[in-house]
């Protein structure tokens, strides 16, 4: 299964919940074009929902600093939200976990905005 | 000693997944570690196919295994494709900001962190990645 990504938005918060595989190939242009979509029509406050995403390679991670850039030089922040052990492994081992804005609790990560 | 040769492409990346998870549950891997075989083997196979063969050349990618005790993983990934020793790739600079850090270049550093240990030679016109994967090098790097 590839990755599925589903905006929905929270105040002025867009939260991407995305499920599946970020991988080569297919999870990750799908992630960045979501990306794109977002930062063209403006919105700046997104947290990525990463709870159901089961599988993610170096593409992926690639993808996710990708887009942390692509909103930040739109001016915006991209946020993490409940990552899997094997992401925050991931993230851990590459030195991003403490890079990116990571919240266990969606609830947290939408007030951070504010 | 098992053995899987598969075509050099994309499609080819499930039987090849398949056929080290085997290896992992015959190796007696945890499920939770089993992943990270599947993340090994992407990353290297990933390369093969990108940059192995010429463009239109149906090589192919010969995967065998073995377990040497229980917990331990002894894996060949080969191709005959032109010569491509990932170990040379310079690793990547983990501590450049974010937006100073490129896209790619992850990869072989990933595999570098959960194997146990890790070589390549060429002969005789084949690329040979050897790999040992233990439950031990897993859960160290996790």
């Amino acid at each position: 299964m590839s990755v599925t990504m589903t905006n929905r938005q929270v105040g002025d918060v867009t939260v991407i919940d995305a499920a599946g595989r970020i991988t080569l190939g297919e999870g990750s242009s799908a992630f960045r074009d979501t990306i794109k979509d977002l930062v063209t029509k403006g919105d700046k406050k997104v947290l990525l929902n990463l709870s159901e995403v089961s599988y993610i390679d170096s593409s992926g991670i690639g993808e996710l600093v990708s887009g942390f850039t692509t909103v930040s030089n739109a001016g915006g922040r991209l946020k993490l939200l409940g990552l899997t052990k094997r992401v925050q492994d991931l993230l851990q081992i590459t030195k991003l976990y403490t890079v990116f804005e990571v919240f266990d609790d969606e609830a947290a990560g939408l007030a951070s905005f504010s | 000693m098992r053995e899987l040769s598969v075509t050099a492409e994309w499609n080819s990346l499930e039987p090849a997944t398949q056929f080290l998870r085997s290896a992992a549950v015959a190796a007696g891997l945890p499920e939770p570690l089993q992943n990270y075989v599947d993340l090994i083997l992407e990353e290297l196979f990933v390369n093969i196919t990108r940059y192995a063969y010429p463009d239109g050349q149906a090589g192919k990618v010969d995967i065998q295994y073995s377990v040497p005790r229980p917990g331990l993983l002894e894996i060949e990934i080969a191709d005959q494709g032109k010569y491509y020793n990932p170990l040379e790739l310079e690793s990547p600079n983990l501590d450049l900001a974010l937006d100073d850090r490129p896209v790619g270049g992850l990869g072989i550093f990933l595999v570098k962190q959960y194997t146990e240990s890790i070589d390549y030679r060429r002969d005789d016109g084949w690329n040979r990645v050897n790999f040992r994967v233990s439950a031990e090098s897993l859960l160290s790097a996790t």
